[in-house]
């Protein structure tokens, strides 16, 4: 099969950008289609204009394809650096992957640019010649969501919490406007913002062909926007952001919330799972150990000093110090958690 | 036009901090000879500072004041400040404006404090868009205007404008609690005069109106409080007048002299006219 590569170039940042079509395509339908899909494509991205295009076999683009590990027959894990979102990582950052059914795949996050989520697409179709019918989102934060758009030109219906698309809406700006500074124009190279299509309320089993995954939106925790997805098959969860590990927790929701949730991990068979960030696989419901760990200890510490009359600007210097442990970013975070855990608690 | 500015400002460049202002032991320094993060120079305030102060002559807030605002805020939605006034000032502040120069609506409030607001202690939270100085022009009831600074490097950028839980923030919208601090050594008394201190807090999601209504590309309208008064019994303790850099669930916590009065009363107005009235008893010192 044939994939379309496209240089594309904004102002004077010229890449060569990878457009799926909704179907695999062979040599002679790829290039049947190029025009049009780029033609296409360029008239929906505003500033960017064609500069050549040819087809290439999938399998010569092995080493732009993201590395995946199959951590059960047709599950698949990309695990996300541990690392600041910059140029030099284009922000793959996050636990990634896809699920392979009889009829279809689901692939699930997209990372935080379209160069991230290239590289994942090219990983299922080196594996999978089925349509990618889904791409679920397990939060609205753009480590996770950016690159969608590469798979919604893949066919996929972009699917997360019902909270999800108000969430994504209102932050569309800053998102964009910040990972647009932190990664630079030529990894934010063809990256754009677009919203799930469809909401999950509460839960919902999708099929993809003798493989269930069951969908579930939570009450506020990580964000206001959590969704799980298990996938019975691999008896294995995917928790999104609602467990880190080595990278420290971010806290954009509420952090009661957060621990109810982690406290109450639903016995349902499930072995594994794979956190947002950190090691694509953990065992569950003990990997959440170390999150709800340090939430706990977070909260305690609030309410103290809450209690004891501090005011926000002097508990932030000292909530949660001593929490660091291994955690990765710790000095970023934690201050953050604290301001969030502290406006949040202070209502009790 | 103001969404174009707070966009243009999230690719704000790291902005290098001035100099550390020195000194030897020779010299007894000026208490604010430490602060780390003193105000720089911007464009901003050259058109603010008419606004804010007319053509009066700015003095040195140091010298009555203590500011305190981070040097780097890790969550740019909830920057903390606080103003204390020092108890040898001999001046009575009548007038307070809290500016954040660079924010798409600098102005981020103004107080104007009745005499049981002695020596002003304040605290609140402002939203941060960019790098900015944050101020304080402090007006005397002798006529006097003092001014003083800091300079806060918010590390959020702009994700910032949004309430974590949007349908919360609108179905909670108007509640309010008063906190009450009581220093654990202090006797407890009823006497009028004592200094007593307090948290007001309100919940309003303070909308910047840089939010955008789900499946549309249209902006939600801003709304904020536009108008707080807090009584004493019948005498007023402040009135704020604000704008939308007041972060998320306004908070205000404060020391005033007691009057015996046993409780205080708040109105508060947003921008679409919606009013929020409460009582609270006063414990302390029962
Ligand atoms: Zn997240």
């Amino acid at each position: 099969m044939f994939e379309l590569l496209v240089t594309l170039c904004l102002s004077t940042v010229c890449a060569e950008r990878v457009l799926p079509a909704a179907m695999p395509t062979d040599k002679a339908q790829c290039e049947a289609s190029m025009n049009a899909r780029s033609t296409g494509w360029v008239k929906a991205h505003e500033g960017y204009r064609v500069k050549g295009q040819r087809c290439v076999a999938i399998e010569t683009l092995d080493d732009r394809a993201a590395k995946t590990t199959e951590t059960s027959p047709g599950h698949f894990v990309h695990e996300g650096l541990v690392e600041p979102v910059g140029p030099k990582n284009a922000g793959d950052i996050a636990n990634t992957g896809f699920i392979v059914g009889d009829k279809a795949v689901a692939v699930i996050d997209a990372g935080s640019s379209r160069k991230v989520a290239e590289a994942l697409y090219l990983a299922v179709r080196s594996k999978t010649q089925l349509p990618i019918r889904y791409l679920l989102l397990t939060h609205m934060h753009p480590d996770h969501t950016l690159g969608a758009e590469v798979f919604k030109e893949a066919g996929a219906e972009i699917v997360g919490s019902a909270a999800l698309q108000q969430a994504m809406a209102s932050r569309a700006e800053a998102y964009t406007a910040n990972l647009k500074r932190l990664l630079g124009d030529d990894a934010f190279h063809g990256t754009k913002i677009v919203l799930s299509d469809r909401g999950v309320a509460d839960s919902e089993t999708i099929d993809l062909g003798q493989r269930e995954l069951e969908l579930r939106a939570h009450p506020t925790a990580h964000t206001n926007n959590d969704l799980t997805i298990y996938d019975k098959t691999s008896s294995t969860v995917w928790m999104g952001d609602l467990v880190f590990l080595t990278h420290t927790p971010a806290l954009d929701g509420s952090i009661v919330g957060w621990i109810k949730l982690l406290s109450e991990l639903r016995k349902n068979g499930a072995k594994h799972m794979v956190p947002g960030h950190g090691p694509g696989r953990a065992a569950y419901p003990d990997g959440a150990k170390p999150t709800l760990g340090y939430l706990t200890s977070l909260a305690q510490q609030t309410r103290k000093a809450i209690k004891a009359g501090e005011s926000l600007n002097t508990a932030l210097k000292h909530i949660g110090q001593d929490l660091r442990g291994d955690w990765k970013e710790f000095d970023e975070f934690n201050p953050r958690n604290a301001t969030s855990a502290y406006v949040e608690l202070e209502w009790e | 036009m103001k969404h174009q500015l707070a966009i243009a400002a999230c690719a704000t460049l790291l902005l290098s901090l001035p100099a550390q202002a020195g000194g030897t032991g020779q010299f007894v320094l000026p208490p604010y000879a430490t602060i780390q993060n003193q105000i720089v120079a911007g464009e901003a305030w050259k058109d603010l500072r008419e606004m804010v102060a007319g053509d009066a002559k700015l003095l040195d807030g140091e010298e009555i004041l203590s500011f305190d605002a981070p040097v780097q805020a890790f969550d740019a939605a909830t920057v903390p400040f606080s103003i204390s006034q020092r108890s040898n000032s001999g001046k009575r502040i009548a007038e307070l404006t809290v500016v954040v120069d660079d924010n798409p609506m600098p102005i981020a409030a103004k107080f104007e404090f009745g005499a049981l607001m002695g020596d002003i202690h304040l605290e609140s939270r402002v939203r941060y868009d960019v790098f900015s100085n944050i101020r304080a022009v402090a007006k005397t009831a002798s006529g006097e205007t003092y001014m003083v600074g800091r300079f806060v490097k918010a590390a959020g950028g702009c994700s910032t404008a949004v309430s974590r839980d949007l349908n919360v923030a609108l179905s909670t919208m108007g509640q309010m609690k008063l906190k009450e601090f009581r220093d654990p050594n202090a006797v407890s008394t009823k006497a009028e005069g004592t200094v007593r201190e307090v948290q007001l807090m309100i919940r309003h999601p303070n909308f910047t109106g840089m939010q955008v209504k789900t499946g549309t590309l249209d902006y939600i309208d801003p709304r904020f409080l536009d108008k707080v008064v807090v009584k004493l019994g019948d005498d007023v303790l402040f009135r704020m007048t604000g704008g939308f850099s007041i972060s998320e669930n306004p908070s205000f916590r404060f020391k005033f002299k007691d009057n015996g009065a046993g409780a205080i009363t708040v109105y508060a107005r947003d921008t679409e006219g919606a009013e929020f009235t409460h009582t609270f008893p006063l414990n302390s010192g029962v």
